[in-house]
């Protein structure tokens, strides 16, 4: 169900003539970090900021409105990993990395760029991942949304499920092994 | 004598908009029907009966199918499914059964009428294939009686009539009403001006404030659309809309109980060109409801918008009404397909009884 109206949040601004889409928030969640992809309507920012945006000041202000923290409160570093902005639409490429012994897996997200300005403004938060397993997504979900009288969300989710090694300890054995061969040969007279 | 001024006119080629007005009757006779809601029965069930049963299979969903009861919106069909049947497939006299039943519900069709009209002025007027009269959708869902649960669904872009029947009482909400071109056009020799109504009352109220009520009316923020949209789209919840009603220091602007008699007899004018487009006795105790003293005293008026003065014509000028079940929205847009010209944006509903309280 709620797949559905995922979709349709991104739909509904597929259309260039009805570009009344909310922010888009996509979260990719590891046990290390938080990847994010941030897509914003152009005219929704330009109605926020008063202006066309600029990388530079989209730059600052995700890093003023756009926001993780641990439960209790303390933020986690964001890496702007990169911008683009298109005629419609920013795609801001974002890293969140939790404070020195918290978790990535628990945390609260807030996201102002829009909607600090503009009241009737939704920010749709997706996940790649299946919150309650960690196990990847054929297509993200949505896992809640922002808006005027919702400004943050928490989420937690679990870890993602560990790839087995055993297939790689298998291929490095089998190169010590082969390398181990290789030197008995060349000892033998 | 109505019937048959209708196939006069169906005869005569009456100069109605093509795919607007059906080129036939209904042939649906409610004539023994005594009440308002014994005639939206026997219209929503003559007008099932007009439909093959794969046609019906479509257009009666069952009461249960909660997530289609949800799938309204302002965006053209094409962007976004809608629940039950599409007018452009249905033939003249399925069309006008249809209609009928929404004539049955609604005191004022002018609105469905122009609406629908203003959609296939934008297909001829550089919109294309994606808009037009004929994609607009209706659905009955559950079987009509005078006692049961049931509804009727009606829209398309720009509009979304969701009536719920429950125990011999209409809910008329959530209802969206839309419309590019704002301003009156001309349609296949027909001319049309919806929401005239309902955008003239609502700016009366504004434009009847003072300096310092206006001042405080106004509301922080900007709007580029309304705030209570089709936020439960597909859900089978009305959860999602309820979380977006201003609740604690987010309602604000100007009590109506402390304006003048005769500037809350401006904002009942505004109510009632949203209510009183139902039917009777269905908009009749609502609008009692809605503009008693006591609602007065907990119903605001507010506005935003760049002019010093909410203007219509000015994009991101928004109005609104937030009562303790009214709740009406004004939003002005930048035209899509009409570039030079703002369009209107509005929401009507009951923040008690969206859906008939049932989802």
């Amino acid at each position: 169900m709620l797949r559905i109206v995922a979709l349709l949040a991104l739909l509904a601004g597929s259309a260039e003539a009805h570009d009344v889409r909310g922010e888009a928030l996509l979260l990719d969640i590891t046990d290390d970090a938080v990847i994010a992809e941030l897509h914003v309507p152009v005219a929704q920012l330009a109605l926020a900021g008063g202006q066309a945006p600029t990388t530079e000041q989209l730059a600052a202000d995700l890093h003023d409105h756009v926001s993780l923290e641990t439960p209790t409160g303390v933020a986690f570093t964001l890496h702007i990993e990169g911008i683009a902005i298109a005629k419609s639409e920013v795609v801001c490429s974002l890293r969140f990395v939790p404070p020195a012994s918290a978790s990535a897996l628990h945390f609260i997200v807030r996201d102002e760029l829009v909607l600090r300005a503009v009241i009737n403004a939704n920010v749709f938060v997706f996940s790649h991942r299946d919150l309650a397993t960690g196990e990847p997504l054929d297509a993200p979900t949505l896992v809640g949304d922002l808006h005027y009288q919702q400004r943050s969300l928490e989420i937690r989710a679990a870890s993602p499920p560990q790839k087995p090694r055993w297939p790689w300890i298998a291929a490095a054995i089998a190169v010590l092994l082969g390398a181990f061969a290789v030197h008995r040969t060349k000892e033998l007279p | 004598m109505n019937k048959l001024l209708l196939v006069l006119l169906t005869a005569c080629g009456s100069g109605a908009a093509d795919d607007v007005t059906p080129d036939a009757s209904s042939g649906v006779d409610c004539s023994a029907a005594t009440t308002e809601l014994d005639r939206a029965v026997c219209q929503a069930n003559g007008f099932l009966a007009s439909l093959s049963s794969t046609e019906r299979a479509t257009a009666n969903p069952a009461m249960t199918d909660t997530s289609s009861r949800t799938k309204w919106s302002n965006l053209p069909t094409q962007m976004v499914p809608r629940a039950g049947i599409e007018m452009g497939a249905l033939t003249g006299t399925q069309q006008a059964a249809a209609l009928d039943m929404m004539a049955s519900v609604l005191g004022d069709t002018s609105d469905l009428t122009g609406i629908r009209a203003a959609d296939e002025y934008l297909a001829e007027n550089g919109g294309g294939s994606g808009y037009g009269a004929g994609l607009y959708y209706v659905a009955v869902f559950g079987t009509p009686s005078a006692t049961g649960e049931w509804a009727i669904m009606f829209g398309g872009h720009h509009l979304a009539y969701n009536i719920a029947f429950a125990g011999g009482v209409a809910y008329p909400t959530p209802n969206h009403v839309a419309v590019e071109p704002k301003a009156e056009f001309e349609l296949a020799g027909s001319t049309y001006e919806p929401l005239a109504d309902e955008g003239g009352t609502i700016a009366a109220v504004f434009d009847a404030l003072t300096t310092g009520e206006l001042a405080a009316a106004k509301l922080s923020g900007q709007f580029s659309d309304v705030v209570v949209g089709p936020a439960e789209y597909g859900t089978g919840s009305s959860a999602a809309a309820k979380a977006k009603f201003p609740t604690g220091a987010n309602r604000t602007g100007v009590l109506v109980s402390s304006l003048t008699a005769d500037q809350q007899a401006l904002v009942v004018a505004a109510i009632e060109s949203w209510v009183a487009d139902f039917a009777g006795d269905i908009s009749s105790e609502l609008i009692t409801d809605y503009t008693t003293p006591t609602a007065f005293e907990d119903t605001y008026v507010g506005w935003a918008g760049t002019a010093a003065t909410p203007d219509v014509e000015v994009s991101g000028t928004y109005m609104r009404i937030d009562g303790p079940r009214v709740w009406i929205e004004v939003a002005c847009q930048g035209g899509v397909v009409i570039r030079n010209a703002t369009h209107y944006h509005t929401i009507y509903r009951d923040k008690q009884n969206d859906y008939g309280n049932q989802l």
